[in-house]
């Protein structure tokens, strides 16, 4: 049986035989792995592109208090991007799968179409979401935009979602039993206690104030750099306000209207980045 | 004879664009070969999860050679232009050309034969363009090509008479071979003929006939059924697209603990069927089973894993529904009210919480009219939308209202109530659906959304309904209809824009702008409704009650097919042609001589009295008074002539018939109908 390492291993190891260069996870807090900068800045010049990450990821919201078997506010995604999009992408997709122990003929893998958009960074692709035996393992997208911006040649993005991958071949129907390693350590002996907290943390401790201008001082930083043509950090700074966000949104404080227009603002300034970038290669 | 076929193999397509490509399919290639006036004998469209095709038998292998016209410049164009003609048609001079007058302009034609054509040639240039002209709801690029379709291509299959016919798309070349289903066989299959095709694809399991698989999956349903004593829930739209999420169908089958029954009906369906896409049972007892079934493109002898992992996924949905549930019972439906006030509805038409007090004087405002009184239910109905401000509405937003009806339940809210809550968003009822406040809460809340809808957006372009506001109006007009209420929406328009104002809410549309809406959406559902166009618009009235409308369409109808009705409007049609407005004149009694006059006369102060006293529809219920009516009017025609000598008298003449005109049209409308 392959532990939560091996998995993250095997799967390194075989999209690196593939050709993809391996990079590191971003050391900010972001929803989904996309908001990598190896993403979002990565994929609208004409440049090929091959790169694979594990990027750990928060949705404050997702939180259960440790109590539902699959569902997490942090958790990882390891990503793979390759561009121009290859034209075996689904094969080498399922090939992956079966370094991973997961064979398409003995389970059932099916491509549920699934039109995959970020209102935030202002992204659209299509693909599928893909299910094993009825459960969601992976989103398979090739992106058609980002901030705006035409993706040209179209990249093809993969993520798959550990945990569930982990809980679907250790054959265990909680996240928390998953086995990271041979000497028995568990998911949950590493992260049960974080959920609780952080579930806490984020349903009901997080300051409202400092939320609110914590997003106003992001919102600012970026435009600051924006207008120093200076895209990088300026995007980073689109990932805190972003995050931002997503904190008062799990406390609750954003009503639907609000929420609309919070999302049109990051958009707008992930917009201007995206331009920048464009314009500088 | 030869035949035709095209197959595109790709990655998966969803189920909605399968038939998008289908249908376009049959239509762009019928009107190719009806355009070049090749002959075929049949022509059908096939689709799987993997690939979409036509197939075109009995094809005439050249077109026909026939005789064309072309048109030149007119006689006396310059030189230039009839030099210019020549050239284009291999002309030396203007012997070989005629002249024809068209619209009193003398053309040169020339009258040239078309050369025969290859169907093979026709098909291998227009192929490709046809893949191009698909008109997507949504399509993709992929690699470094522009071309564009609903997901990646692998494979072009392009054949002509049994031989490769060589096209061009997507940056891809067309092949004489395909491949089966990739769980069974990745090899090619090399095409030899459509037969052959067709039982190669079998054999590697693949179905190309959606029809086909649905009937495969409800034989194994129907066997599990019987064998289990269960009844089958059938979604004909989940059918259809599950049998489209494959290339052949394998149908398994799964249970869930007892213990999740305590999570309601309604939200086991909705995670079952519309997030997991499985089928659902009932028991005997009409109560929803435990078991469920699902389809997968693999065929496995141990389905121990796969029913497993399904179940895995359903444990973890309820589990998280249970979650919800809990922390929306803790807080209930009246804590929630607050919330309202934080949530905007539509931009500048203030929060769900002046939804909400809009939507309950509404209520009360239609109740009166009706002639009833909601108070026993009146300190309930504020919490008609809460369940908006909940968690579960929040996860699973189509839940909404049912959320609603099940937290009233749960905090002992009268059943009447409850249901109203729970049902208010259904299109439509049934006829034993039974309950009033329900119609009238949907209909309130409808409208609401409506005018909200207006305030913000002013218009309503495009075809499609992202807001479903077109829904919502024929909703309305069909429950009005159904369920006989006699609602005048010009008076609730004004109460409504009243309440928007007392919010300090500025709804700019005039009542006459939703009536033309409200009229586009009345028409198209009548004429479904198998009423004629003219009898439509006549019966529509600017008060526009949908109840009355329909009763008066239908009456209208009636009178349309009666031979006295056709008389009668034979009549009116007389009446009509010799109208002419006269504006604000009275007839002079003492310059009425002759007995026809007089009849005519009183004619015209009966109906008025009968309107008057609201009995509008008084001449649809006694057809004698009809014969009655024709009989005046013809006798007047026949024996009175209008143009008298006498200035007077002729005008006065003129002005009885407007008047009499004026009272049949203003109430009845029958210059609209197509006599």
């Amino acid at each position: 049986m392959l532990t939560f390492q091996e998995i993250i291993d095997n799967l390194n190891s075989f999209w690196k035989k593939k050709g993809c260069i391996q990079i590191q996870s971003y050391d900010m807090e972001m929803g989904a792995a996309t908001f990598h900068p190896a993403t979002v800045l990565k994929v609208i010049d004409k440049e090929p592109w091959s790169a694979i990450f594990l990027q750990p990821c928060r949705r404050p919201s997702d939180g259960r208090y440790g109590e539902n078997p699959n569902r997490l506010q942090h958790y990882y995604q390891l990503q793979i991007l390759i561009k121009p999009s290859p034209s075996d992408s689904q094969e080498m997709y399922l090939e992956s799968l079966r370094s991973i122990n997961i064979d398409k003929n003995l389970n059932d893998i099916k491509f549920v179409e699934d039109d995959w958009e970020s209102p935030t960074l202002g992204a659209t692709g299509l693909g599928w979401e893909v299910q094993c035996n009825g459960m969601e393992i992976s989103q398979f997208t090739y992106f058609q935009q980002i901030g705006g911006i035409d993706v040209n040649p179209v990249c093809l993005e993969i993520t798959y979602g550990l945990e569930r991958i982990a809980t679907f071949v250790q054959n265990v129907d909680s996240v928390y039993k998953i086995k990271v390693n041979d000497s028995g350590m568990t998911y949950g002996d590493l992260y049960l206690e974080n959920e609780k907290q952080m579930s806490f943390f984020n349903f009901k401790l997080a300051s409202k104030n400092h939320l609110y201008n914590s997003f106003k001082y992001h919102e600012e930083s970026a435009k600051t750099l924006i207008e120093n043509k200076l895209p990088i950090p300026a995007y980073e700074q689109c990932i805190k306000a972003s995050h931002s966000f997503n904190l008062l949104d799990s406390r609750g404080l954003v009503s639907v209207s609000e929420r609309q227009a919070y999302i049109l603002r990051i958009r707008s300034l992930v917009q201007s980045c995206c331009k920048l970038v464009k314009k500088n290669v | 004879m030869s035949d035709f076929i095209l197959e595109i193999y790709g990655e998966e397509i969803p189920s909605s664009a399968q038939s998008l490509i289908e249908n376009q399919f049959e239509k762009l290639f019928c009107q190719i070969l009806e355009d070049n006036e090749i002959k075929y004998k049949d022509l059908l469209t096939f689709s799987t999860s993997r690939r979409v095709g036509v197939y075109v038998n009995g094809l005439n292998n050249y077109t026909n050679s026939k005789q064309v016209e072309v048109r030149g410049p007119q006689v006396d164009a310059s030189q230039k232009a009839i030099q210019g003609f020549l050239k284009s048609n291999n002309l030396v001079n203007v012997k070989k050309l005629e002249t024809k007058v068209i619209k009193d302009k003398s053309y040169f034609v020339f009258k040239k034969k078309t050369k025969k054509k290859n169907t093979s040639d026709i098909l291998k240039i227009e192929t490709p363009i046809i893949l191009q002209s698909i008109k997507w709801v949504k399509s993709m690029r992929w690699g470094c090509h522009n071309d564009r379709w609903i997901r990646p291509i692998k494979n072009i299959l392009c054949i002509y008479n049994n031989k490769l016919l060589k096209i061009k798309f997507a940056g891809l070349d067309s092949n004489n071979f395909t491949f089966g289903n990739y769980h069974f066989e990745e090899k090619k299959i090399l095409y030899s003929n459509y037969l052959n095709y067709q039982e190669k694809l079998r054999k590697t399991f693949v179905m190309l006939d959606s029809s086909d698989r649905q009937k495969l999956i409800l034989k194994k349903i129907d066997a599990f059924c019987k064998k289990n004593n269960l009844q089958f829930i059938n979604d004909s739209a989940l059918l259809k697209r599950i049998s489209n999420s494959v290339e052949f169908p394998n149908v398994y089958f799964g249970s869930f603990d007892n213990k999740f029954f305590k999570i309601p009906e309604f939200l086991l369906k909705n995670i079952m069927s519309d997030k997991q896409d499985y089928f659902i049972f009932k028991e005997t007892n009409n109560k929803l089973s435990n078991f469920f079934g699902f389809v997968s493109g693999i065929k496995v002898k141990k389905d121990n894993k796969l029913v497993e992992g399904n179940l895995n996924v359903l444990k973890a949905r309820f589990s998280d529904a249970s979650f919800f549930i809990y922390e929306d019972k803790k807080k209930g439906l009246i804590n929630r009210l607050n919330q309202l006030k934080e949530i905007i509805f539509y931009e500048q038409t203030g929060s769900l919480y002046d939804r909400a007090k809009r939507i309950n004087n509404v209520l009360k405002f239609i109740y009166e009219k009706l002639g009833k009184n909601n108070n026993q239910f009146e300190n309930y109905l504020i919490y008609s939308n809460t369940d908006l401000a909940t968690d579960l509405v929040k996860e699973f937003p189509s839940l909404q209202g049912k959320v609603g009806g099940f937290l009233a339940n749960f905090e002992n809210f009268p059943k009447t109530v409850s249901q109203a809550f729970s049902d208010q968003y259904e299109y439509e009822f049934s006829k034993s659906y039974d309950n009033f406040l329900t119609y009238i809460l949907s209909i309130s809340q409808k409208f609401d959304s409506i005018l909200g809808y207006f305030v913000s957006k002013e218009s309503l372009t495009g075809a499609g309904d992202p807001f479903g506001i077109r829904r919502s109006t024929l909703s309305i007009i069909k429950i009005c209809i159904d369920k006989k209420i006699n609602l005048n929406f010009s008076e609730l328009f004004d109460f409504h824009k009243n309440l928007y104002l007392v919010q300090n809410l500025n709804l700019k549309i005039e009542f006459s702008f939703l009536f033309d809406f409200f009229q586009k959406r009345t028409v198209n559902l009548f004429k479904e409704m198998g009423f004629r166009n003219d009898i439509i618009l006549a019966s529509i009235d600017r008060e526009f009650n949908p109840y009355a409308i329909f009763i008066r369409a239908e009456k209208m109808t009636e009178l349309y097919n009666s031979r006295d009705g056709k008389n009668f409007l034979k009549a009116f049609k007389r009446l009509n042609s010799l109208n002419e407005d006269i504006e604000n004149q009275s007839v002079e009694v003492n310059l009425l001589k002759k007995e026809e006059e007089k009849n005519f006369y009183n004619l015209i102060d009966h109906i008025k009295k009968n309107i008057d006293e609201s009995k509008h529809d008084f001449i649809f219920e006694n057809f004698n008074y009809l014969c009655q009516l024709s009989d005046t009017i013809n006798v007047f025609f026949d024996n009175v002539i209008v143009n008298d000598d006498n200035l007077k008298i002729r005008t006065n003449r003129k002005i009885l018939i407007n008047k009499l005109h004026q009272v049949l049209n203003d109430n009845y409308r029958f210059s609209l109908l197509e006599i």
